[in-house]
């Protein structure tokens, strides 16, 4: 058993950070967004898509217009990263017209309230190894946290295809997630699996979630959601993962104990 | 899997143990542990597809790097699970790892570590997208804890007394082991790596000048050839020295590196794999017919020299009827099988330098 929670420690401890927001977009503090055509273009839209990170433009109206040396055809939408976007205050010629925007920056919250969150769920997890039932319905709690800040994280994406996105969002969850029914089925059995795969689920999930701490101190997430939200999710999945992972082992070791 | 009960009992390790033995892993625990191994290397083998074929490869969350790392993710729990049974059975401590898995439980972590190392090495310093990828330190501890881990069957294998001349069942594990071993070193020589040449550009590489003295095309080619030909034929004599192989081991070598090589490649040398693999099938009649082995001394060494000979002679073949011609430079294309014969008998003189008495 000590070869096994040295691993389990190991894994958790260094853990490989395979998961995040889709797309490569990260959490941060300013948001870049358009505030206006000038003067108007009618049925030509403009925004700032893929959090901040991208310029979108739809053109619906009767003629071609150019954009950074790119013609965009009727009826054609066109997706691009130009730098001038990022000062505080910015134009980007568009035809005759000019994109106008801004960067609006807003302050984070308090890491330490979520990371007390995550602590207080990790206990809550860890609790739930007093029982098979419990450590099931963790698994299954955690699994679907994760499942929806992947999918959050995914639909905040512009311009890319879902499944390869949701996939490259998954990492780990291609393994974890597929284990909660396993977790689930042992439980209903009342197998002593149930304990070992709600202790490596739940191991998997801490790595999942560590990239997400960042979640915790930027103002401006990438998710489809409020921000809030996906810090409860990434919270649920680090401190439920945690607890999962202690709540698994120690159930091992007291089941183990008797053997 | 068991859902913790009616558990496959793992065997002891040899009749005349201590008291506790170590297990020893059953075929059902390594078939899995390679096969989980394979989704692991896929994800890699895919990984490599999108670096070498994929531009403005901007993020470290692709599907390449969900593929790879949930494979690991896999073979962890796994191994881990493995673990767990053995305790189930009473087993404490490192009597619970069986024989042959004991590097791979170290390289478990290791390779986490490597992997929180290589994408804080992408957020900061930026992700390779050419021959710097071979040379990353982040890449070089996850590609070594791979093969550690990927090695752990033929460790099982190796260690078994009563394995001598297994059929190609017996022996899949161990053969896949070595394969993905192969494929991945092969990965990592890209510099020198002669798989991945389009019939093409090898009797391109071929014809020059003679005047001139050869060409960088040319130059680039014959290293890659002998290097290649090392990573090649050096399992095969590796394992011919404790097993006796069965027919198919060297066509599975050759069909799982060539997995590999025509991604990475982007599927431009289909003829070029065609090659490698018909010659890993003449290989495997080489190794039925020579039986090679430490106590086999001639066969060993001949065999050495002609595994070599025939994967470098068939891969021109392969090139030339492609192509309908052969390169312009004889000597190249007839010399470098005759070189790459001397390094594989060079390579099993310093493996097995006299007989066994």
């Amino acid at each position: 058993m000590r070869a096994l929670l040295l691993a389990l420690v190991l894994l958790i401890s260094t853990a490989t950070p395979v998961q995040a927001h889709a797309g490569g977009l990260t959490p941060q503090d300013h948001l870049s967004r358009v505030t206006g055509i000038e003067p108007p273009l009618p049925g030509v839209t403009a925004e700032m898509v893929n959090h901040g990170t991208q310029l979108e433009i739809r053109n619906g109206s009767g003629t071609p217009i150019t954009v950074a040396d790119h013609v965009i055809g009727v009826g054609e939408a066109y997706l691009f990263r130009d730098e001038r976007t990022t000062a505080p205050q910015w134009e980007v010629p568009l035809g005759t017209s000019v994109i106008k925007g801004r960067v609006g920056t807003t302050p984070g919250p308090n890491p330490l309230w979520w990371l007390l969150i995550t602590a207080a769920i990790a206990l809550g997890g860890y609790f739930l190894g007093r029982r098979r039932a419990l450590l099931a319905a963790g698994v299954v709690v955690v699994t679907a946290a994760h499942v929806w800040h992947a999918v959050g994280s995914t639909l905040a994406v512009t311009g890319q295809p879902f499944v390869p996105l949701l996939i490259g969002a998954s990492g780990v969850g291609l393994v974890a997630w597929p284990l909660t029914v396993v977790a689930v089925v042992a439980a209903v059995r009342r197998r002593p699996a149930t304990a070992f795969v709600a202790a490596v689920v739940g191991a998997m999930f801490v790595v999942a979630g560590i990239p997400d701490f960042d979640s915790f101190r930027f103002s401006q997430l990438p998710f489809a959601g409020p921000g809030d939200l996906d810090r409860l999710l990434v919270a649920l999945t680090l401190g439920g993962g945690l607890g999962l992972a202690a709540g698994g082992f120690d159930f091992m070791r007291r089941a183990g104990s008797t053997t | 899997m068991t859902l913790g009960q009616d558990l496959e009992v793992d065997e002891p390790a040899g009749s005349t143990a201590p008291a506790r033995p170590r297990p020893r892993a059953g075929y059902r625990t390594d078939l899995i542990t390679v096969l989980l191994g394979t989704w692991f290397s896929l994800g890699l083998f895919l990984d490599a597809w999108a670096h070498s074929n994929v531009p403005e490869l901007e993020s470290f969350f692709t599907p390449w790097h969900a593929v790879f790392y949930s494979g690991f993710a896999a073979t962890g729990a796994w191994i881990l699970w493995v673990l767990w049974r053995n305790y189930q059975q009473g087993l404490r401590g490192l009597d619970a790892v069986p024989v042959g898995y004991g590097p791979a439980v170290i390289a478990l972590p290791v390779f986490a570590a490597a992997g929180m190392g290589d994408y804080l090495w992408h957020t900061f310093i930026g992700i390779e997208q050419g021959i710097d990828i071979l040379f990353s330190p982040t890449h070089l501890v996850l590609i070594s804890s791979m093969i550690l881990i990927l090695t752990t069957p033929l460790r099982t294998a190796w260690s078994d007394p009563a394995m001598t001349g297994p059929s190609l069942r017996q022996f899949l594990p161990a053969a896949l082991s070595l394969g993905f071993t192969a494929a991945l070193v092969v990965l990592f020589s890209g510099y020198a790596d002669a798989t991945e040449f389009t019939s093409g550009e090898i009797i391109r590489a071929f014809t020059f000048e003679k005047s001139e003295g050869g060409s960088g095309w040319a130059r680039s080619l014959a290293s890659s050839i002998m290097f290649t030909n090392l990573i090649m034929v050096l399992p095969l004599l590796l394992a011919a020295r404790r097993f006796r192989l069965p027919f198919g081991t060297a066509t599975l070598l050759a069909v799982v590196v060539m997995l590999l090589s025509t991604a990475v490649a982007d599927y431009t040398n289909m003829s070029t794999a065609i090659g490698f693999v018909v010659a890993g099938v003449i290989i495997d009649v080489l190794l039925v017919k020579l039986r090679p082995s430490e106590d086999r001394l001639k066969e060993y060494r001949i065999f050495g020299a002609a595994a070599s000979f025939v994967t470098w002679a068939v891969y021109f073949a392969a090139a030339g009827i492609d192509q309908g011609a052969m390169p312009g430079v004889t000597e190249m294309w007839t010399g470098a099988p005759v070189m790459a014969a001397l390094h594989g008998l060079l390579m099993a003189v310093v493996l097995v330098p006299t007989a066994r008495r």
